[in-house]
């Protein structure tokens, strides 16, 4: 009688065959007294490692008396979240806004004291704050700058999300 | 709170939220990753280490599946990732001693009784290499199917037999030499 291998026996004790597997090994068992044996073995040996590594009631205890709240709630960023990631991304525009305000209304000023009372203001500093108010209004460095202000909110954003866990135990 | 409300706090922004969630599951996570490592001090250690990892991916959670299993998954890789980084494993060479194990004579005393005490056995368990260790302490200890033991590793199933057959030989040949060693020394 060919006999059934105790890695054979382990899956059928751990219900891991499927039925017809299952049904061919029960059927040989049942006529087979040292497989049977074997397979009791493998029982005894499964419910002793089970009993073995149980929690002791002083591990049981360390486990119970244990709060990770703090710890973890320490060690973790905050999340970025969806309003945020918008505010972010809104970020660029508005400044970009803020610029063109700053400098439409800057380029006012100057045009006014160009005609204004200001004669030699306007004659000097005037045309150079009407020039640099223009430029500022056309988009200022941001024309130049974007691409660098864009990679700047990227790696921000970036940061804040993934920002790197100290791992105390590696 | 509903646990599913605190994972929605959470993937919306709410680290605070998280608090309730770590409460609930923080026991089971540290008698794992206790059984996993060893110590308690590690234990604590990779605990945190999956809560915050948990915490990390929870964009990739969906609410509709049970949080449980998902955070097990991750301890387990977090405790599986520290056993690997420690080196702890290098007490007993998994494919090596197994060259030199061979299958118990029919009628050999069962695996626990070659161990004086529970404590030697979770000795033995924890100087297995770290794959044998771990579906050792799932399925013994979590009492976990294979079925689920190959989503938690992300084994196949035919494998998880196989290592903890192999994990079983290896047990009993530590404890074989515990048994030598103690009786030669007393």
């Amino acid at each position: 009688m060919q006999h059934l291998e105790r890695e054979a026996l382990q899956l059928y004790l751990a219900g891991a065959l499927d039925l017809p597997a299952c049904e061919a090994m029960a059927q040989h068992l049942a006529e087979c007294p040292r497989c049977s044996d074997r397979l009791a073995e493998l029982a005894a040996d499964d419910a002793g490692l089970t009993a073995a590594l149980c929690l002791s009631d002083a591990e049981r205890a360390w486990v119970e008396s244990q709060d990770l709240t703090a710890p973890v709630l320490r060690r973790i960023t905050p999340r970025l979240s969806v309003p945020l990631l918008i505010g972010c991304v809104m970020l660029l525009p508005g400044i970009w806004a803020f610029n063109l305000i700053v400098g439409l209304g800057a380029g006012w000023l100057a045009g006014q004291s160009t005609f204004g009372l200001l004669i030699n203001f306007g004659r000097t500093l005037g045309p150079v704050l009407l020039r640099f108010a223009l430029w500022l209004a056309q988009g200022g460095l941001l024309t130049r700058l974007w691409p660098l202000l864009i990679l700047g909110a990227v790696l921000g954003f970036w940061y804040l999300n993934h920002q790197k866990e100290t791992n105390d135990y590696a | 709170m509903d646990e599913r409300d605190a994972i929605r706090l959470c993937q919306g922004g709410d680290r605070d939220a998280f608090g309730p969630l770590v409460q609930r599951y923080q026991a089971q996570i540290l008698a794992l990753c206790l059984r996993m490592t060893g110590s308690r001090e590690d234990a604590a250690d990779v605990a945190q280490q999956a809560f915050v990892q948990a915490y990390k991916h929870l964009d990739g959670y969906d609410p509709e599946q049970p949080f449980r299993p998902w955070l097990f998954r991750i301890a387990t890789n977090e405790c599986i990732g520290f056993l690997r980084r420690s080196g702890r494993h290098k007490a007993v060479s998994g494919d090596a001693a197994l060259e030199q194990v061979s299958d118990p004579e029919a009628g050999a005393p069962a695996l626990v009784e070659l161990a004086e005490d529970h404590e030697q056995v979770r000795r033995a368990v924890s100087a297995l290499p770290p794959p044998y260790r771990t579906v050792v302490v799932l399925y013994y200890f979590q009492e976990l199917g294979y079925q689920d033991i190959a989503e938690q590793t992300g084994l196949p199933v035919g494998t998880i037999g196989t290592q903890l057959f192999r994990a079983k030989q290896l047990l009993r040949r530590l404890l074989t030499e515990q048994e030598v060693i103690s009786g030669a020394t007393s």
